[in-house]
Order: structure tokens, then C-alpha cells, then sequence
């Protein structure tokens, strides 16, 4: 009888715990503000940054030295292809160099004299594409069209050059024996935004509850300090009934974004969305559990409220390449691989774009699953051991 | 200033962000991108055919740089399974019978699978394809028309009749590092200095210590906040003059400008960001709402940058806004003056706007004296 007394005295104790963490989301402009605000506004706001998904239609300029029939079809080609368009044809290469000097183009096509000549005379030619590196994406596409076109006008010229070959078939196959065939698998639009959204969206998740539990950790060690509350002596487990008590309220709100981010964002604008509701829910329990426990447990280096987002907003950007999406994950120097894995949204961000963009299964991502797991429990137990000795320090 | 100087002594916290947090920023970049293309990138093969010809096209594949084949699958559902799991980022699969086929002048088709879920490792791997796909088609040419007593000129200009010669220009061996490391750490470091801007100024509110600093100054509130902002921008302006020595000088990231643009570039670039902070804090004078008005900023400014998705391609409106955030005019005027050496010509109404950032808190400055002198911390 005794037992189950304290059994729910200890439950009051949590839900007490609960109730005053509630009650701060709607008190404390600061919490409000990123654990209600920005997990709604800013997924948004990139997935409207990254809409137009691919780079289209690069300006380049064109010096068209050789006049002839074989150059006119290049650049008729090359400006039809969806990548980039010829902004203007220049008189000389010194010419279309300045106008790459004021911004106006970011690549040039060199067609030399003794182009036609060339190729009637069977020597090899050379178009030469001069492209502006400072946007990768841009250099691609100006690459990409000129090897493209001159793919396709290579095998014109090599048909051309056959009398013997009479029907089409015997053209085709002599001009390439071997067909091969590209497939992108997933995200077959091959966009910029399909790519970046998804890891974008698991990172807010993340990143706002960090600040949030900063924030309000960090306002209650502030006020603790000014007032010197006298409280009753602190009983065992105290550390993790407030774990478990401050974690229940943010893993109430929580669960509401990410199912809005990992569910209703991406169908609202389009993503590719391959998984099973069931399965997400299996990740996203995890990774809640783990990145809230992860917060908790950092709060001890807020000493003032306002220190929480000089330590976490530069941390976004770091994280995100982290995860291994942008950069390979096989390229990634050891030292930081290790790093990585003692963060919630590197596992979280791996297995959220599997499931989504890939159609993977929990199966499939069971590493991940684990090491959130193992995550959660971990920094749980830390979290109860900072909630404990911050409340000795602040109140006894 | 002697008391600016103190405060940074007694709080350790600005010690570590003014100095610490953006060394490590910086060395977290460059080491991370260290390998500046990613090399042996895990790929697979799924050869039903298993013949020596269908075998060299697996080595080929395996002696390109960017890939390595870590594995070969049964069949295609293996290994796109593997490829959810996360294990290869890409797969060749050869049909049953593409030998059999190309004796015959069947034209067999070979297929290649990549994951377009990672963009760098998805192009790259693209790349290689390209180059296969070319090479398996002219190596089988090759010996027929060697057999007919052509020469390798011949062959070549039978196989190429045009070639597409590639300059790429001022970053011959397109490294990534030299693109990622150059916008992206700069961009942290303005982050730091708009939030610490702030943080030093809302921090006096906080304490109650704002009017004894405007008494100080003989209640001129120039003097007060040069006296205050004087060490943070000298300390800024050596980190970004250690940072741009480190990545230029030290690890020779192409800067066809020389020297002397990364010098007045660095200097605008500190002063825009300390000025940006101070109009932002002038803006809402509460230490909260300032900082994270400036976060707001800082991070959507890694976006707006327009440097891995140029800004050109986004929605009009949003081009339109790119000119609020003063890591774009970095970026801009870095990538024409530094990057590229052009002239600054090209690039000066860049060079206005970041001018113009580092003189907005001359707009409010009555405000900053008004909050300095009379507002009281709200929590």
C-alpha cells in the first residue's frame, strides 16, 4: 500500500512538472516563439526558397568563329536544351570575356575557325567552354549542355560518314553498339529542393527544441538565482521525475510538428514521399525522445537564457553536413563520423530520407533506429543527472 | 573602452564565441571538405551476363576515382534494397545476354541506377557514367575500325569529330572546399557578429549597467557605443583577417585578386555585420528579440546566399529580398574580386549596399540611446 502511496505521489510530482512546463510555452515569449512559431513558419519559408528546384536557362555568350552550318546547329541546339540560354553572340573571345566580367553571362562557347573544315576533312575539332566556377550548379548545366549536344551531333556526323550502312538500324547500331541507359532512382527530378528539404525539415526539429529547452532551462536558473526559492529538500529521483515530467510536455508538442513536418510539408509541396506512416511514426518516436533528452542535458551550459542561441544557431549548418546527405558520408574524415554520431539528427536525418525519398522500410534503417535508441536512453540518463544537480546547486 | 575591456575578462562567454567557437567553425569546414571531391564513392554491380567483356565493364567502373564497387548483387531488388539501406549510392546492371547481343548486333542495353537523393554523390557518380558509356562504346569501335588498318588519329577523329574542351575557369581541379569553405564559414562568422553585437549591448540592459556606461561616455552615445563595439570589431576583423590567411594563404584557395580586395572586403564585411546587429538591436531594443530576429536573419542567409543555388533561379520576389542579407554582397562581390579577378566595376552597387548596412545604425541611434538610457530589462 505504501508502495502504490508513492507511486502516485511520484506521478503527481511529474504531472506538477508537466503542468508548469506547459504552462511556460504560453508565458515565455522566447519558448513561444521557437518551439511554437518556428517550427511552423520556417520549413515553409525553404521550401519556397528551393520551389524552382533546378537551375534553368544559365545566360552564356557565344563566339561563333566558324559561321557555317555545324556551328549554327550547336547553338541553336545548345539554346534549345532546358539548362541554358545564349544570351547574346559575341565578335571576339576578349569580348564575351568582359561581359562574363560584368555578370552578365556565366559561360562562354568558343566555336573556333576550322570547325566545318575540320570535320569535313575527318581531323578532330574542338568547341571549348569556358565556364564562370563560382556557382557549381550553374557550371553543370553549361557543361552539361555543350557535351550533351555535341553527343548527339557526333553520332549525326559518324552516320553520315558511313555510305555503306543502308537501312536506319544498321546506322544505329554502328554508331553505338552498346546503348546505355541512365536511370536516376530516386529523386528522379533531380532537384535541388527534393535533395535539401527533407534534412532541412528533420533539423528543425531538432534545432528548435534545443533553443526552446535552452531557453526555458536557462530562465529558470536566471530566476532561481535573483529569488533563492527555499524548496523542500530534494528526495531521490527527483532528477528524473523532472526528466521525465519536462520531457512529457515537449514531447506533447513535439509530436504535433513532426508529424506536420515529416507528413502534411512535404505533400503540400510536392516531395517525393515513399513511406508508410507507421514506419515514420517508428523513427520519429525515437528521435524525439532522443533530441529532447539531448536538449536537457546541454541546458547545463546555459547559464543566461539569451547564451542558449549563441550556442545552438551557428550549430545548424555544421549539423547538416554532419548527416552525410550534402557531403558523402564516405568522404567525411573520421574524427568528425564520430562526432556525428553523438547527434540525434544525424541518424534521424539518414533514415527519414531512406524511408521518405527512397521507400525504405524500418528494416532497412535498423542502424539507425538502434543507435536513436541507444541515443535516447543514454542522454536521458544524463538528463536526469543535470536536472538534478543544477536544482541542488540553484535551491539548496 | 578600459571597461569593455573588463567585462570581456569577468564572462568567459565572449571569450569562447569571439574566439573559440569560430576557430573551430573554420577548422570544422576545411577539414570536413578536406578530400575536395569525394572520392571512392561505394557503387555495386548486378551482372546477370557474368562474361569477361560484362566483367571489364565492372573494373572499369571500379577504376575511376569517384567510385568503387563494394559489392555485387543477384539481382535488381538486392541491389536497390542496398541502396535504401544506404549502402551504395549507385548500381550497373547488365542483362542477361548483352554479350550474346553485341555479337550479333543486337544493341543491348546496360543500365545505371544512381541516387539522386545525394546530390553531390549523384552527379559525380553521373559523370562517371558519361565517361563509360563513351569509353565501352569506342573501345568496341576501336577494334573494328583498326581491323579495317585506320590509325589511332583516325580512329579518334572518326570517334570524336568534335570534342568539347573544357576550361573550367580559375578553379581547374573544381574543388569543393574551395566553393563550400568560402561562403559558408564566412557566413558563420557574420553570424557571430551579429548576434554578439547585440548580445554585448542587451547584456548592459540586462545588468542595469546601460546607463552607467552612457554617463561614461558623457552621454554621447557615439562615443558610448565605439567605446563599447571598438573591441568585439577589432577582435572580428582579426579573425576574419586569420581566417582569409588561413584559407588563402595557407591552404591557396584560388583568389586571382590578390591580396588587397581580400583586405577591404574583409574590413566591409565586419563592418556591415556589426552594423546590421546594432540596427537590428536599434530596431527592437530587447535583448531577446534583437538576437533572434539576427539568427533568423543569419541562418535564412546561408540560403539566400545563392551560392549552391543560385539566386537567379529562385522566385522573383525572393531575388528581391537576397538584397537584404549582407553575406549575399560577401558572396557577390567575392566571387566577381576575389574569386575571379575582375574588376569592381562589375560588382559596385554590391559594394553600396554593404556601405549602406554599416551606416543603418546611424538611423537609429536615438533609439539606442533612449533603450541604453531608460529601458528596463523585461525577461
Amino acid at each position: 500500500m505504501r508502495i502504490l502511496r508513492s507511486i502516485y505521489a511520484q506521478l503527481g510530482q511529474v504531472c506538477r512538472i508537466w503542468r508548469d512546463e506547459m504552462r511556460t510555452f504560453v508565458r515565455d515569449e522566447g519558448v513561444f516563439l521557437f518551439c511554437l512559431l518556428m517550427p511552423a513558419v520556417y520549413p515553409l519559408l525553404y521550401a519556397w526558397i528551393y520551389n524552382n528546384e533546378v537551375v534553368r536557362e544559365v545566360p552564356v555568350a557565344v563566339v561563333d568563329n566558324s559561321q557555317s552550318a555545324f556551328s549554327r546547329e550547336f547553338i541553336h541546339k545548345v539554346d534549345a536544351t532546358p539548362d541554358v540560354r545564349v544570351a547574346c553572340r559575341a565578335v571576339s573571345l576578349d569580348e564575351a570575356r568582359r561581359m562574363v566580367e560584368r555578370q552578365e553571362v556565366r559561360g562562354i562557347y568558343y566555336i573556333p575557325e576550322e570547325l566545318a573544315e575540320g570535320i569535313f576533312a575527318g581531323c578532330r575539332t574542338f568547341i571549348s567552354v569556358y565556364a564562370d566556377m563560382a556557382v557549381t550548379l550553374q557550371y553543370k548545366s553549361i557543361y552539361m549542355a555543350a557535351s550533351n549536344v555535341v553527343g548527339r551531333m557526333n553520332k549525326d556526323i559518324r552516320i553520315s560518314r558511313m555510305s555503306s550502312l543502308t537501312t536506319a538500324r544498321d546506322e544505329d547500331v554502328a554508331a553505338a553498339p552498346l546503348q546505355f541507359e541512365e536511370v536516376p532512382i530516386f529523386n528522379p527530378s533531380l532537384g535541388y529542393g527534393g535533395f535539401i528539404l527533407p534534412c532541412v525539415l528533420m533539423l528543425v526539429l531538432q534545432q528548435t527544441l534545443l533553443l526552446g529547452i535552452g531557453l526555458s532551462e536557462g530562465t529558470r536558473r536566471e530566476r532561481r538565482r535573483l529569488c533563492a526559492v527555499q524548496r523542500p529538500s530534494l528526495s531521490r529521483g527527483y532528477g528524473i521525475r523532472l526528466a521525465v515530467g519536462k520531457g512529457l510536455a515537449y514531447f506533447m508538442v513535439y509530436s504535433v510538428w513532426a508529424a506536420y513536418l515529416s507528413m502534411v510539408v512535404p505533400r503540400c509541396f510536392g516531395l517525393v514521399m515513399l513511406a508508410d506512416w507507421r514506419d515514420l511514426l517508428a523513427i520519429m518516436f525515437p528521435y524525439l525522445l532522443s533530441c529532447i533528452s539531448f536538449a536537457l542535458m546541454l541546458s547545463w551550459m546555459v547559464r543566461f537564457r539569451e547564451n542558449v542561441l549563441l550556442l545552438v544557431v551557428f550549430t545548424s549548418i555544421p549539423f547538416l553536413f554532419l548527416s552525410g546527405i550534402s557531403w558523402p558520408q564516405s568522404s567525411i574524415p573520421a574524427f568528425w563520423q564520430g562526432v556525428a554520431s553523438l547527434i540525434p539528427s544525424t541518424y534521424a536525418i539518414r533514415a527519414y530520407v531512406r524511408m521518405a525519398s527512397m521507400g525504405a522500410t524500418v528494416a532497412d534503417v535498423m542502424p539507425e533506429f538502434r543507435a536513436l535508441w541507444t541515443q535516447a536512453a543514454v542522454y536521458f540518463v544524463f538528463a536526469s543527472v543535470v536536472m538534478w544537480r543544477t536544482r541542488r546547486q540553484t535551491e539548496s | 573602452m578600459r571597461r569593455e575591456l573588463a567585462t570581456l575578462g569577468r564572462y568567459p562567454i565572449y571569450l569562447i564565441f569571439m574566439v573559440v567557437m569560430p576557430v573551430v567553425a573554420v577548422l570544422f569546414f576545411t577539414t570536413i571538405l578536406s578530400s575536395a571531391q569525394p572520392t571512392d564513392m561505394p557503387v555495386g554491380v548486378v551482372d546477370m551476363d557474368d562474361s569477361p567483356s560484362t566483367r571489364r565493364m565492372a573494373r572499369l567502373l571500379d577504376a575511376f576515382q569517384t567510385s568503387e564497387v563494394v559489392a555485387k548483387y543477384p539481382s535488381l531488388s538486392d541491389a536497390r534494397r542496398a541502396v535504401q539501406r544506404g549502402e551504395i549510392y549507385a548500381f550497373l546492371y547488365v542483362p542477361e545476354g548483352t554479350t550474346a547481343k553485341l555479337v550479333s548486333g543486337r544493341k543491348p542495353t546496360i543500365s545505371f541506377y544512381y541516387s539522386m537523393t545525394s546530390m553531390t554523390s549523384g552527379s559525380l557518380l553521373f559523370r562517371d557514367l558519361k565517361t563509360i558509356s563513351s569509353l565501352g562504346n569506342a573501345a568496341l569501335m576501336q577494334a573494328t575500325l583498326r581491323a579495317r588498318g585506320a590509325t589511332e588519329d583516325q580512329i579518334m577523329a572518326y570517334l570524336q569529330p568534335i570534342t568539347v574542351d573544357l576550361h573550367p575557369v580559375n578553379n581547374p581541379t573544381l574543388d569543393y572546399n574551395a566553393y563550400l569553405s568560402t561562403t559558408l564559414v564566412p557566413g558563420v562568422l557574420t553570424l557571430f557578429m551579429f548576434l554578439l553585437t547585440v548580445y554585448s549591448l542587451g547584456t548592459e540592459l540586462k545588468f542595469g549597467t546601460a546607463s552607467g556606461l552612457l554617463s561614461e561616455a558623457g552621454d554621447n552615445i557615439c562615443i558610448a557605443l565605439a567605446g563599447k563595439l571598438l573591441p568585439l570589431f577589432i577582435f572580428s576583423l582579426s579573425l576574419f583577417y586569420f581566417y582569409e590567411y588561413y584559407v588563402y594563404g595557407y591552404l591557396g584557395f584560388p583568389h586571382y585578386g590578390g591580396p588587397w580586395p581580400l583586405v577591404w572586403l574583409g574590413l566591409l564585411t565586419v563592418l556591415a555585420s556589426l552594423g546590421f546587429g546594432l540596427f537590428m538591436f536599434g530596431l527592437l531594443p530587447q535583448l531577446r528579440m534583437s538576437m533572434s530576429a539576427c539568427s533568423l536573419w543569419a541562418v535564412l542567409s546561408f540560403s539566400m546566399v545563392g551560392s549552391i543555388f543560385p539566386a537567379s533561379d529562385m522566385d522573383a520576389p525572393l531575388e528581391a529580398l537576397t538584397w537584404l542579407f549582407p553575406l549575399r554582397h560577401y558572396f557577390m562581390i567575392y566571387q566577381a574580386v576575389v574569386f575571379n579577378g575582375y574588376p569592381v566595376s562589375g560588382v559596385w552597387w554590391h559594394v553600396v549596399a554593404l556601405v549602406i548596412f554599416a551606416l543603418l545604425p546611424l538611423l537609429v541611434l536615438p533609439r539606442i540611446r533612449k533603450a541604453l538610457k531608460y529601458y528596463v530589462y523585461v525577461p
